[in-house]
């Protein structure tokens, strides 16, 4: 597992170069600019420079951060709660109403999720909430299918079963025995998931329909930026550099945490 | 100083300079277009097709200070308070070969009307009778002396009915009878090319041929352009400009008729129903920073309706120096006072709006930023929303408000912006303004027959529109066309509602 | 093993349906009259033009916008099944007709792509398990993972700065020759490569694992023979539905190259129909994206089913 230590190796350093800058930008002010000062270099007034518009790009980096993480959370925190009753559900009533979850789930793989974004975003009109619903609505099923796995298999070990036979009720048995050894297969898929989500939510600003600038969302940051590509290059790769950082990140999470159920990496989010 | 054994050289070598040179001549000209190319049809996209590509021509020309010219038509005659005649040019031959006919231009007018709204609300056309071969008569529905403006609007160019047609009447390639042709089409690859068209009634065009391709991408445009695949180009970003020009093309910064206008909600039962609000909100804007700072020079300072390069502007309306210091005192006479942090408030209400703008237009959303940081020193805090041009209609609030830009001059007549913008029953007049006296003169101007009485008119609106602000004009809408250096000949016609290209242009060798 | 195979077609045709219906009734529901919609729409969406009611009523005749929805969407789909995707309101062009025109773009894009990754994946993989050494795995695994986080436009504006712009190798955009398609395919085979590498890695290491490759090699087998005849048939079982699941992730990716790369493909076509409110171009392009989707997958599976014996057997996919 060299790949692990190496990987985990960085990870702190990551952690440093990613905070650090990110806490300090946290304290300037994102708005305040003064059209005199546009396109300015990184230099001492301003470590990594001004945007076109003399904005300090050090606090616009900081409250990006903040944005397209909590943003990547609810959007992972949506999928990981949908997905997890889904396919709890799904294992518990089996049948009827297992086999129409289960083709729910086949329908929202078979289209790509920034084309379901494309089909929300003629209500999305750059807000936050339908972005979240539209990444949220179609995240859910990889949960729901390991969890549905996982509880299939869970009904017939013997403490599931002993726990049912000594009068526990099916809710309780869920809740008591089946989530808690469901949650840690989750766990690395959520770490892949906010990692994709990053990525996509940058994707989805790139393309002009997800979040708008002004707001300092780094994919629309770039965005905004490539008009003054050949001017100020560092409008662009500075935030270029933080999504890459942020997502490496996560993804080396999501590696370490699905290689301790020695499992493998439980593929990629749907697309 | 030639050695006679050299000569023969020499003389291949020239020869072979004249024949390249002849070769660079007959090279088309190779056009990035700034929006994709779905279609030629004229009446869906009249500006491509007749700005543009020189393909198609309107009975009515407009000449680059907003004025009439005769175009088809040679000259029209207004018979009666809703009827008028239109003299045909004569000698005038579609692409085909085929003679202009009253005939055919009714039926392409016709066609027009049957297929767009926007053709027949901006012309009033009623009826069409061809009255003989050379005149056609129009009646409009009501009195409408901007008829003949109306008449330049590029989507009622004239093509020839026998144009190939769609199954749905969409014209797949129009015949038109303009200094080019269309020679080919690609619509999977968003490209044409047009050739000269040698049976051209005027001035013959001095290039062979021109090749257009959409590129909607600005920044692929700039790049397209230093890489050398394309010569001529408009819209490239603002910030590049400096680059471009420093690499030897020419390029050049033009006003045209459109305006980025900031739209208030409501005027009635709002902080913007006082008149004092909206000057120091006007006075907080630094007009001059915007232009030179955001708009890199692609725009002009403005608060009135026209920019003084059209004839119907009131040049004497000059924009104000911004003045933080006049604004925050207006303010205080309309009760406001700094509160919290400085933020002005009014009985404990804070002087504050949601400024919605579209990214479609690239300098509005950095305008909506600039607007954010300048109103923020007087207090007023802004908070931006970027959505569609659609979305912006069904979500703003009366308090809030909407960065635009729109166009100014879609034919060339004033009274079709000031009228649908400042007249309290204008299409475009959702904040409610109403002024009796801006009423009166638009009036007065549609009826008359007297192009100074129009004028004055005209002038009087400008005016109190300037001074009243029910919208705030914050700049005149700049374009940029760049090109290679060896591109001679062109001038830019500011009617153009994006560029324009030019029949006299040449490329040197 | 034939019911199987019924019932996996079955499923990729109410999926079809299913993603149409959705995209249809989302469509509709969006605010406004549509009819309104397609009058004011004059490629530059800020001209504020005035339309009769008279002009809304024509046009939402002439579209049939006035019937309830799922008698339209029945319309729309038993149009569809006769090879009719309806007529694009933007350009009056059959819909079906543009969409091959787009396809002959994006389907050399999209098979280059997915071949130069697989390639790419395939001899990654393997110099990491022949060099058995940690360094170069560490080396391919850092850039497989890399790949994963730097995002397709991020790349693909650096790649045309640099071999466009200041090495002059490579064309800008557009689409008319085959040096055009160099950096849009390095672009999107990159964002599918670091996956595949880190799956089928794993993926091998399962297989490796399993007992019967114990028995195989003390059977005499040589590492050859065990390679191909059961580690790589056990580790395709669980990659290949996943390659499906990466044309999906492939399609979202074409969105964003066709656009920065100015790619007349389907995914500009889905964006510039969103973008002038043109339905029946939106609505066939889903479909075909629905349908070539679910088509993967079906493929996917029937692979699939050859190889896994538990399916062969009929005991389904868990």
């Amino acid at each position: 597992m060299t790949r692990l230590r190496h990987l985990s190796a960085a990870r702190p350093a990551l952690v440093v170069l990613l905070a650090l800058p990110i806490a300090y930008g946290l304290t300037l002010d994102p708005i305040e600019a003064s059209l005199r000062n546009s396109l300015q270099p990184p230099g001492w007034a301003f470590p990594l420079g001004t945007d076109q518009l003399g904005r300090d790009i050090l606090a616009r980096i900081a409250h990006g951060f903040l944005i397209d993480v909590g943003l990547s959370s609810a959007i992972v925190a949506l999928s990981f709660v949908l997905g997890l009753a889904t396919g709890l559900v799904a294992a518990e009533l089996s049948g009827r109403v297992d086999q129409a979850l289960s083709l729910v789930m086949d329908v929202l793989t078979a289209l790509p999720q920034i084309v379901i974004a494309l089909i929300f975003a003629v209500h999305l009109s750059g807000g936050a909430l339908p972005l979240v619903l539209a990444l949220g609505l179609t995240g859910w099923v990889k949960y729901a299918r390991i969890a549905r796995a996982a509880a299939f298999s869970l009904r017939e070990r013997e403490f599931v079963t002993a726990a049912r036979a000594a009068g526990g009720g099916s809710s309780y048995v869920l809740i008591r025995h089946i989530v808690p050894q469901v949650l840690p297969l989750l766990a690395g898929l959520a770490a892949l998931q906010f990692g994709h989500s990053i990525l996509n939510i940058a994707a989805l600003g790139f393309l002009g329909i997800g979040i708008q600038p002004p707001t300092p969302e780094w994919g629309a940051m770039i965005a905004e930026a490539r008009p003054y590509f050949a001017r100020a290059p560092w409008l662009a790769i500075v935030p270029g550099m933080f999504l890459f950082a942020l997502t490496m990140l996560a993804l080396s999470f999501a590696r370490s945490l699905a290689a301790h159920r020695a499992g493998p990496l439980p593929g990629r989010a749907p697309a | 100083m030639l050695r006679p054994s050299f000569r023969p050289f020499a003389i291949v070598f020239l020869a072979a300079m004249a024949a390249s040179a002849a070769l660079a001549q007959e090279r088309p000209l190779r056009v990035a277009e700034i929006w994709e190319i779905p279609t030629l049809d004229p009446t869906q996209d009249g500006t491509l097709m007749k700005e543009k590509a020189m393909v198609t021509e309107t009975l009515v020309a407009g000449k680059p200070d907003v004025t009439l010219a005769p175009g088809l038509a040679s000259s029209w005659t207004r018979e009666s308070e809703t009827i008028w005649a239109f003299k045909l040019r004569s000698g005038v031959k579609f692409h085909d070969g085929s003679p202009l006919t009253a005939e055919a231009v009714v039926a392409s007018l016709s066609a027009a009307l049957q297929r767009g709204g926007t053709v027949r609300s901006y012309t009033k056309i009623a009826a069409l009778r061809a009255r003989d071969a050379g005149t056609v008569e129009i009646t409009t529905s009501d009195s409408f002396p901007a008829l003949p403006a109306a008449l330049v609007y590029a989507s009622a160019a004239i093509v020839s009915p026998a144009s190939p047609k769609l199954a749905d009447g969409t014209i797949e390639r129009p015949i038109g009878t303009g200094p080019f042709k269309v020679t080919s089409w690609q619509p999977a690859a968003h490209s044409f090319s047009v050739e000269r068209f040698d049976g051209y009634w005027g001035e013959k065009a001095a290039i062979p041929a021109v090749t257009f391709r959409g590129i909607p991408d600005p920044t692929t445009r700039s790049l397209e352009l230093q890489k050398g695949s394309i010569d001529f180009t408009a819209e490239v970003p603002y910030g590049d400009l400096d680059m471009l020009a420093a690499k030897g093309f020419a390029v050049s910064r033009n006003v045209t008729a459109r305006n980025y206008v900031l739209n208030f909600g409501r005027l009635t039962d709002t902080p913007f129903s006082d008149r004092r609000v909206r000057k120091a909100l006007s006075l907080a804007i630094d007009r001059e920073e915007i232009a030179q700072y955001v708009l890199f020079g692609m725009g002009r300072p403005g608060i009135a309706p026209f920019p003084d390069t059209m004839a119907f502007a009131d040049a004497s309306i000059v924009v104000p120096k911004s003045d933080l210091a006049a604004a925050r005192k207006l303010l205080a006479e309309a009760g406001y006072a700094p509160g919290q942090g400085g933020a002005m408030a009014k009985d404990g209400e804070p002087l504050s709006f949601t400024l919605y703008t579209y990214p479609q237009r690239p300098g509005l959303v950095p305008i909506a930023s600039a607007i954010q940081s300048q109103l923020r020193k007087l207090g007023v805090a802004v908070d931006i929303k970027v959505t569609t041009f659609a979305a912006i209609a069904k979500e703003m609030k009366p308090g809030d408000a909407r960065l635009a830009a729109l166009a100014s001059a879609v034919y060339p007549d004033p009274d079709f912006y000031l009228r649908q913008t400042y007249h309290s029953k204008g299409a475009t007049n959702s904040w409610g303004y109403a002024n009796a006296q801006v009423d009166a003169a638009l009036e007065t101007a549609i009826t008359s027959r007297d192009e100074a009485e129009r004028k004055r008119a005209y002038d009087l609106v400008q005016r109190i529109v300037a001074e009243e602000e029910p919208c705030l004009t914050i700049a005149h809408y700049g374009v940029n066309v760049v090109m290679k250096p060896s591109i001679t000949n062109y001038a830019f016609n500011p009617i153009a509602h994006d560029y324009m290209l030019d029949p006299r242009m040449a490329i040197e060798p | 093993m034939a019911a199987y195979v019924l019932r996996r077609l079955m499923l990729a045709l109410v999926t079809v349906l299913a993603a149409t219906l959705l995209t249809y009734v989302l469509l509709r529901l969006v605010p406004g009259e549509p009819a309104r919609a397609i009058l004011t729409r004059i490629f530059v969406q800020d001209q504020a033009a005035t339309v009769s009611s008279a002009d809304v009523a024509r046009i939402a005749e002439r579209y049939g916008l006035d019937a309830p929805i799922l008698l339209q969407y029945g319309r729309w789909l038993s149009g569809a099944l006769t090879g009719d995707l309806g007529v694009s309101i933007r350009t009056g062009r059959p819909v079906l007709t543009e969409l091959c025109w787009r396809l002959s773009a994006t389907l050399p894009l999209a098979a280059l792509a997915t071949l130069s990754a697989l390639a790419l994946t395939f001899a990654s993989v393997a110099l990491k398990r022949r060099a058995r050494s940690g360094r170069v795995a560490a080396v391919i695994d850092t850039f497989a993972i890399g790949t994963i986080a730097l995002p397709s436009f991020y790349l693909g504006v650096v790649l045309v700065i640099l071999f466009a712009l200041k090495l002059d190798w490579l064309p800008v955009s557009g689409f008319s020759s085959w040096a055009h398609l160099v950096l849009p395919v390095t672009v999107l085979a990159l964002g599918q490569f670091g996956f595949n590498v880190i799956l089928l890695d794993d993926a091998l290491n399962e297989a490796y694992a399993a007992p019967h490759i114990a028995t195989a090699r003390a059977k005499g087998l040589d590492e050859h023979a065990v390679f191909a005849r059961h580690a790589l048939p056990n580790a395709l079982v669980p990659f290949i539905p996943y390659l499906a699941l990466q044309f999906a992730f492939l399609i979202g990716g074409v969105v964003v190259v066709e656009r920065l790369f100015t790619i007349p493909g389907l995914g500009a076509y889905l964006m510039d129909a969103l973008d002038s409110h043109d339905g029946p171009a939106f609505l066939g392009a889903i479909a075909v994206i629905a349908l070539a989707v679910a088509l993967a997958n079906l493929i996917a599976d029937l692979v699939v089913a050859r190889l896994d014996p538990r399916i062969r057997l009929g005991r389904g996919r868990a």
